[in-house]
């Protein structure tokens, strides 16, 4: 099912799915939870995939799309259970897990995209739909938030 | 903690994420109870509409003619209203016509 026969190829998904979503969570289990829904979703769209200019960049803003939505359903449901689910590791580690979960999921969503799998402005503007420019001023926003929380 | 660059540690975070490994293709199995409530919940709606029917249909469909209970029943009320009633007195009000008022 991971492998998506196009016309021109037949690709593997699985691995850069949810590399992205691991990427934008920080944590596997909602990770895994964004790869299983986008390869579905995938799998549904097999034709559109199949027609698409650059199979790639619109898998990548499913990946997105889909890692936002569940980072925000999760949120919601922190703030009812306050509930952590931490990753193993060091305390820093942790520590950075626990700030990134008080940011917006867009926020998430382009520090994982810029630090973890190192995509240009044109590429991370590509999967959330924003202007080259405008991904600049969000990543410097999501910095900042980041660095705030960070020192206070 | 914060002795490091915010920026250092956040990078060394993404970096530790490349160590876990992609998971094998398996998709993950419903929750349990979820999936039990979707086997049980048709068989438990067929149960009530079942006995629903069963109810209906042996429900006695005239009133009962001669329930002794019934009967009993009436008779203590009829028996409790009787005593709560004042007695008739023999000058008890009878309205009569005026004889001397004549319609003609």
């Amino acid at each position: 099912m991971a492998c998506i026969d196009t016309a021109r190829e037949e690709v593997d998904y699985r691995e850069f799915v949810f590399r992205l979503a691991l990427a934008i969570c920080g944590e596997r289990d909602t990770a895994e939870d964004v790869a299983q829904d986008v390869l579905l979703t995938l799998y549904r769209s097999k034709a559109k995939l199949g027609v698409a200019d650059n199979p790639t960049a619109w898998v990548r803003k499913v990946t997105v799309r889909c890692a936002t939505r569940h980072l925000r359903r999760l949120r919601r449901s922190d703030r009812l259970s306050d509930t952590v689910q931490a990753p193993d590791g060091s305390s820093d580690r942790i520590a950075v897990y626990e700030i990134l979960r008080q940011l917006t999921p867009e926020h998430r969503a382009i520090l994982g995209m810029a630090f973890n799998q190192g995509l240009s402005y044109r590429e991370i503007g590509e999967a959330l739909d924003i202007p080259e420019g405008t991904v600049g001023s969000r990543l410097n926003a999501a910095k900042k938030a980041f660095q705030g929380r960070w020192e206070q | 903690m914060k002795d490091r660059p915010a920026f250092e540690e956040l990078k060394s975070f993404y970096d530790s994420l490349d160590a876990i490994p992609t998971p094998p293709l398996a998709f993950k199995r419903p929750n349990r109870w979820s999936f039990m409530s979707v086997l049980l919940a048709p068989t438990a709606a067929s149960i009530v509409a079942y006995g629903f029917m069963w109810f209906c249909s042996s429900a006695p469909t005239h009133p009962p003619t001669s329930c002794p209970l019934r009967l009993s029943i009436d008779r203590m009320a009829l028996d409790e209203i009787k005593a709560e009633s004042p007695p008739r007195t023999a000058g008890a009000h009878v309205f009569k016509a005026d004889s001397s008022r004549s319609i003609a």
